[in-house]
């Protein structure tokens, strides 16, 4: 058998699979968008061009829960990038001993969303919810009953996020961790000799070189953040008064609620050609500079 | 066993790369085949067609008569030994050896005798049951061997076997696997970068250079007679002397040196009598200079000693020689020491010259190489 | 005291400090656990305390004697498994070439998996309903193993290539010259030599499934429900009863970080592997 019909042999499976549950929905996606069609009746449509698109992109729900997203995203990533960092300088400070610490660390990251987002729901909800307690015991707030994380409309999109933080921190950490211990330790040394603090080692020595690690862990997460459904929905629904509806949620209650699988396809067109184009310049940004 | 034969064999990648130029040349029953070249020159790539690794693009390729441009590896009847083993490494040596036999469906009770009797021979008996990741380089060198011997194939093709060893155990390794060779009697192509061993071990070399064959001869024919100034300085350590010189009837200028050729030269170069103010490329082997208070020789030049290297039974004396000295055109050559263009002698240990002083230096002018500085090949 | 001295108890400190900075992180999960082990009653008492006062199964009880949960469980399951046997199958020998044969086409298939991994779930969720719908396969376990198969295989192509990519061709060459076609290389010497990064990559495929909400919420109502979806229905149908929920929680959640612990040296490396490769 030559190299080439093995070669497509190997890979047709897949392509076949991945083109049938893949590549044909997204068609199917952007081909909906052009219609106004009924989800209970896909079947009957009527073709109206880029008005879905227009009556998208003017909306000022969707525009909201949009901008919710960003917000959400650069919230939840922001603090993950933070805190991972800082753990994986932690463990990195004390090398070999911090197997347990490791260990401990990486628990969130097998625990399903859903539980993620109950859990949080429950440490943070109205007045059982534990956090508030713990919060006044220490001082910082006068009354468990000050911050109302979830029925507060001007808070919720940050709250939900917690629960975000809390699952991701620890991938964002061990990644880190990976990409520190992968440093040479030559380099660290000869900064060292040439008289760099710390500091300076940290922003001259360490930082370049753990960049592509800094561009896959954004693009990964920052990815993952912006298509949050589960987390959020476990906690609020996208409430109250969908203060907390992130872009992905708003597409799901019109697909399902409102049953209006047209608008919905051209919003989640739209998502789609966003996510591409922000992975597509973090990629060639951050990532591709060290590669050359 | 099988004869294999080359005829106008052709590489190309892609659209553009050219590995490989009109290969001809057929390798006899039972013979030693080294191939060597310095790094790119397309060695492996012409192993690995011989074994079916890669695709001909054109020419064709016989292994004992039939052509096997288009058959797979696996029905081609040769064995092969890689440069990193490539050894199975869930497999245990047993496994490891019984494999090909297995493939082939041979019985059982066969299969053993098989195997023990190549574990016999490779002194591997006692580690039939570890697994290749427990073994010295050395002992995975051998499973390779044992792999490829089991089959009792038309043909051994070997890849750079001895390139991850040790310089001690490659050279005992060197003489086992030569040995090993002429008691099975199998056809056997050995590739390999190292002069050294394509002179040790190969009953004929092919010297390639970038895609082209240069020479095929027995180790001894590409020493005395190189064709051309690359075989001429690839074969031989250190290489072969090249300088730019100048032949008016027998007189020979090189550089501000002069002496007459003995006519033993132009007995066996005929097309270099008569000369008149011919330029030429001289090639001065260093085993054919001698300090000449030592050993006095047909022919003198003075030249300025640079640096002595003694390395007890005789002394590599580098020289300073005014003529243009001659790139041969080996990528992987590297000047040693200066420039990398002073010329190379061995010296006698009695001689007593330094680093700073002027030498008179005996040389043996019946055994100088020339070349045409056109066509770079040899004048006969 | 000597500064060795000195700087010994510093390390420990830090360590110490370390140890109680890493310990309050899991703090959250081990209230759920606690959470899950009082009686009911106790679950949304007013202050909360961290602790149970009682233990009781009360919670475990309820769940496991109900009529849905533990159909769901088997669905999840069911579910993670077939959707793991399906991806490996499609993703191993695509990635194999993929990370073996550098051609424009498997350069382009990477490029695409890549690409899918970046596609919201909620985006090709609408479609894949309608698709389904078609196919007469919605709220079917069929249909929901069809829909998690489409992102666990390019998680799964992915994992394998940079597993693949650390095999060395000459592998299956010396297998070809050992007598094997190409595929049978690949059966016979390949896969066995990547037994453990296979392993890691159905347990990922079987995590992704096992946790998966969203294609589960739109895709399945009745028949082919999946545990995350009924515990998630304890808010609405139960009104909020967290007790059941925090112990449905605990039981869904726990075999898979047992495992986890259990493998995790294996896990983190996967999980790291492709990112700090980059």
């Amino acid at each position: 058998m030559t190299e080439r019909r093995f070669v497509y042999l190997m890979l047709a499976p897949a392509a076949l699979f991945l083109g049938l549950l893949v590549a044909y929905p997204v068609g199917l996606l952007v081909f909906n968008s052009f219609f106004t069609v009924e989800t209970i009746t896909p079947d009957v449509r009527e073709w109206v061009g880029f008005e879905n698109y227009i009556d998208a992109l003017t909306s000022s729900r969707i525009a909201d829960s949009a901008w919710r997203t960003v917000k959400y995203s650069v919230f939840a990533l922001g603090f993950e990038l933070i805190f991972g960092f800082c753990a994986a300088l932690l463990f990195s400070a004390i090398a070999e001993k911090s197997r347990w610490h490791r260990t401990i660390f990486a628990l969130p990251l097998m625990v399903p969303p859903i539980v993620a987002g109950l859990l949080w729901r429950f440490l943070l909800v109205g007045q059982i919810g534990i956090l508030n307690y713990g919060l006044a015991a220490i001082g910082l707030i006068d009354d468990p009953g000050d911050i109302r994380w979830l029925s507060d409309a001007d808070i919720v999109i940050y709250s939900v996020a917690f629960a975000d933080i809390w699952l991701t921190t620890s991938f964002v950490a061990l990644v880190a961790y990976a990409g520190l211990t992968n440093i040479p330790r030559d380099l660290i040394e000869a900064a060292r000799v040439d008289g760099a603090n710390a500091l300076k080692r940290f922003w001259h020595v360490t930082l370049p070189l753990l960049r592509p690690v800094i561009a896959v862990i954004i693009i990964v997460r920052g990815v993952d953040a912006a298509k949050t459904f589960d987390l959020i929905w476990i906690q609020t629904q996208g409430g109250p008064r969908n203060q907390s509806e992130v872009f992905s949620m708003n597409i799901y209650q019109r697909m399902v609620r409102f049953g209006d699988l047209g608008e919905a396809s051209a919003s989640a067109t739209l998502f789609l050609i966003v996510m591409l184009v922000l992975a597509g310049i973090a990629y060639w940004k951050i990532w591709r500079p060290s590669h050359d | 066993m099988a004869e294999i034969s080359l005829n106008n064999i052709n590489k190309v990648y892609g659209d553009d790369f050219h590995a490989i130029h009109d290969l001809s040349f057929d390798i006899r029953d039972g013979e030693f085949m080294v191939f060597v070249g310095p790094s790119g020159c397309g060695k492996s790539t012409a192993l690995r067609m011989v074994a079916g690794l890669e695709t001909i693009t054109s020419g064709t390729l016989t292994v004992g008569g039939r052509v096997v441009n288009e058959v797979d590896p696996k029905d081609r009847d040769v064995a092969m030994v890689f440069q990193s083993y490539a050894l199975y490494p869930h497999k245990s040596v047993r496994e490891n050896i019984a494999f090909p036999l297995l493939m082939a469906k041979v019985p059982k009770p066969e299969i053993d005798r098989r195997v023990e009797e190549a574990a016999e021979i490779l002194e591997l008996t006692a580690h039939l049951d570890r697994k290749p990741g427990k073994l010295s380089g050395g002992q995975r060198q051998r499973v390779a061997m044992g792999r490829a011997i089991v089959r009792q194939p038309a043909a051994f093709l070997m890849d750079e076997p001895l390139s991850n060893l040790d310089a001690k155990l490659r050279v005992q390794m060197r003489a086992e696997i030569a040995s090993l060779q002429r008691r099975l009697g199998v056809t056997t192509i050995y590739v390999t970068h190292d002069q050294v061993e394509a002179m040790t071990m190969g009953d004929r070399v092919a010297v390639m250079k970038a895609g082209r064959l240069q020479q095929v001869d027995t180790p001894q024919a590409l020493y005395n007679r190189p064709d051309n100034v690359f075989v001429a300085a690839f074969i031989g350590s250190p290489s072969m002397n090249l300088y730019e010189a100048e032949l008016d009837g027998r007189t020979l200028t090189l550089g501000t040196n002069s002496f007459d050729i003995p006519d033993a030269v132009f007995e066996k170069r005929p097309s270099l009598a008569g000369a008149q103010k011919r330029p030429v490329i001289v090639g001065i082997r260093p085993e054919h200079m001698d300090d000449a208070d030592v050993r006095p020789a047909s022919a003198q030049i003075r030249a300025r000693v640079t640096l002595v290297e003694a390395l007890g039974a005789e002394s590599m004396v580098h020289l300073a020689i005014d003529a243009p000295w001659v790139d041969a055109g080996d990528p992987d050559a590297v000047g040693e020491i200066g420039d990398g263009k002073a010329a190379v002698a061995r010296f006698s240990p009695k001689s007593g010259v330094a680093a700073g002083d002027t030498a008179t230096v005996a040389i043996e002018a019946e055994e100088l190489h020339f070349f045409d500085p056109e066509t770079r090949l040899s004048i006969w | 005291m000597t500064d060795a001295g000195n700087r010994d108890i510093g390390k420990v400190l830090i360590n110490a400090f370390a140890l109680l900075l890493v310990l309050s992180y899991a703090l959250p999960y081990v209230y759920l656990l606690m959470t899950s082990l009082k009686p009911a009653a106790d679950v949304q008492q007013i202050p909360p305390s961290f602790f149970p006062d009682r233990i009781s199964l009360e919670n475990f009880g309820e769940v496991l004697g109900s009529a849905t949960l533990p159909s769901a469980f088997a669905n999840s399951l069911i579910t993670a498994v077939l959707t793991t046997l399906l991806s490996l199958v499609l993703a191993v020998p695509a990635a194999y070439v993929a990370a073996q044969y550098r051609r424009r086409i498997t350069v382009l298939f990477l490029l695409f998996a890549l690409v899918t991994r970046m596609v919201p779930a909620v985006s090709l969720g609408v479609p894949l309903f309608q698709l389904l719908k078609t196919l007469g396969l919605l709220d079917t376990t069929t249909g929901l193993v069809l829909a998690h198969t489409s992102t666990a295989v390019p998680l799964a192509l992915l994992l394998m290539a940079a597993f693949f990519e650390g095999v060395p061709r000459e592998l299956e060459e010396a297998a070809r010259m050992d007598g094997c076609t190409r595929f049978q290389a690949f059966v016979k010497v390949v896969l066995p030599v990547m037994k453990s990064g296979i392993a890691i990559t159905a347990l990922f495929s079987f995590i992704a499934s096992w946790n998966e909400f969203l294609y589960a919420l739109l895709l399945t109502s009745e028949n082919s429900k999946t545990a995350p979806i009924v515990i998630a229905e304890y808010n609405s149908v139960y009104g909020l009863a967290w007790g059941p929920m925090t112990a449905a929680a605990v039981l869904y959640s726990l075999p898979v970080i047992i495992v986890t612990l259990a493998l995790q040296k294996q896990i983190i490396g996967g999980l790291t592997f492709g990112a700090v490769k980059g």
